[in-house]
């Protein structure tokens, strides 16, 4: 009975009455002035089974590598980066050893657009793995147009149960943790005009379980501790986009983001996009963006008291005060048009790098390059 | 008035400015035909197009912000602490 189920979803998946077929891969670097080096590769296959249905499967790999910490072992400088650290130092010997860890994530989602296309409805699945750190996911949309396709309402569920097992630290117990998230996104999609397109929309997430970073060490009335972070966070923002395409076959994409949370944090986010036509084979994008936020309630430089703020204690450079902009450029290249065999006649190539730099001194480089494969 | 308080003021003002320009650019709406549409499909206005970058931006940006949400949704968690 299972291989008949098994063998009724295979001939369900690859029978195609739409023959919409995709693939997308990229690799994207990630480098700072922290020396520390993130690579990901990531390919996405999209598959349409029948003239409803359709599944999409996104695989990635993150290569995650961080430097020996500075300073000799047992050394103020040393133990200082230690206390900000975002990794397992077993030992003060092993601290001046550079430290790398793999990442896997698998993505699968299912989708059905019944209705002549009008209604969307969407499953998904989310996995990653590492030595440390598990994260699972399970989410619903649900999407409609009204108005001739003028109007979009989308609705987006999703329940996170990730467990946290830290590798052995230096100083620390090493001790399984959870953590849940439950998260609720709605989006507005309004068509403005023949040239237009505006975006309005809410997302909220009820965070609890654990939410400090195991590695990380505050000083606090003299004394070594670890980090302690409530166990509860409510996060909530409203974000705003607006589209519009020129004439001169350009077209600016403006947004804003406003975020606030129960732990104090508050930010503001404006992100900036402008898109030109270079001839018909090649596009290219320039982007900006400013982001600013206020510290958290429980935040401090120096703690006098060992119980910190509210019993609280954080050495996490996100829950500070600070205003970052990220300035980029990516070139998509569309082979449509060139005289190409056909199977390669919708492969768009891309791109990107950007800078990224913020007001604690921080500054890094993202390359990213990758492809997108019609066929 | 504090540091902080003249943050989260700054703040909810831009919330509310930004909120009023949504809201009366959204009044002028035109009703578009599909067959009007070749603009809004253009690779330059997909939003589709950017959705499969922003998904590797979102996990970047988590490391070094305190914020979340955004136009491109909901992703997955990760030890990005």
């Amino acid at each position: 009975m299972r291989r008949h189920a098994w063998v009724v979803v295979l001939v369900l998946w690859t029978s195609t009455a739409h023959a919409e077929e995709r693939i997308t891969a990229g690799a994207h670097t990630f480098s700072d002035t922290e020396d520390n080096r993130v690579e990901t590769y990531t390919v996405e296959w999209l598959h349409s089974m029948q003239r409803e249905w359709r599944t999409t499967v996104r695989a990635a790999l993150d290569r995650v590598v961080l430097p020996p910490l500075p300073g000799l072992p047992g050394s103020q400088e040393n133990v200082d980066a230690i206390t900000a650290a975002s990794r397992p130092v077993a030992s003060a010997e092993l601290s001046k050893q550079g430290y790398a860890k793999l990442r896997q994530e698998l993505n699968g989602q299912v989708e059905w657009t019944p209705d002549a296309g009008r209604m969307r409805t969407t499953g998904s699945a989310y996995y990653s793995h590492e030595g440390d750190y598990i994260g699972r996911q399970l989410g619903l949309g649900l999407a409609h147009d009204f108005r001739e396709g003028n109007t979009n309402l989308a609705v987006g569920l999703s329940h996170g149960f990730d467990t946290i097992a830290p590798e052995p630290h230096e100083g620390v117990v090493a001790t399984e943790h959870e953590r849940f998230t439950e998260d609720l996104t709605c989006v507005w999609t309004q068509t403005v005009s023949q040239r237009a397109r505006a975006t309005l929309g809410f997302e909220g997430a009820w965070v609890h379980g654990f939410q400090s970073n195991p590695y990380r060490r505050v000083y606090a009335g003299g004394e070594l501790r670890s980090e302690r972070h409530p166990e509860r966070r409510f996060r909530r923002s409203l974000f705003g986009q607006y589209d519009h395409y020129f004439a001169s076959r350009a077209s600016v994409s403006v947004s804003g983001r406003w975020y606030s949370d129960d732990w104090g944090v508050q930010a503001g986010t404006f992100d900036a996009h402008l898109n030109q036509y270079v001839g018909d084979h090649l596009i290219v994008r320039y982007r900006y963006r400013h982001h600013l936020q206020s510290a958290a309630s429980f935040q401090r430089d120096l703690y006098e008291s060992a119980d910190g703020v509210d019993g609280y204690l954080t050495a996490d450079y996100k829950l500070d005060d600070f205003a970052s902009d990220l300035f980029g450029v990516k070139l998509s290249v569309p082979f449509a048009g060139f005289d190409l065999a056909t199977w390669a006649s919708g492969v768009v190539l891309d791109v990107k790098f950007e800078r990224y730099f913020d007001s604690k001194s921080f500054a890094a480089n993202v390359f990213e390059t990758g492809f997108t494969w019609p066929f | 008035m504090t540091p902080r308080t003249e943050w989260r003021l700054a703040l909810r003002m831009f919330a509310v400015g930004f909120g009023t320009c949504v809201l009366i650019a959204l009044a002028g709406c035109a009703h578009v035909k599909p067959y009007q549409r070749q603009h809004l499909a253009d690779r330059i206005m997909d939003p589709a197009a950017v959705r499969w970058e922003a998904a590797s931006e979102r996990k970047m940006l988590s490391t070094r912000e305190g914020a979340m949400g955004g136009v491109q949704g909901m992703g997955g968690g990760c030890a990005c602490n």
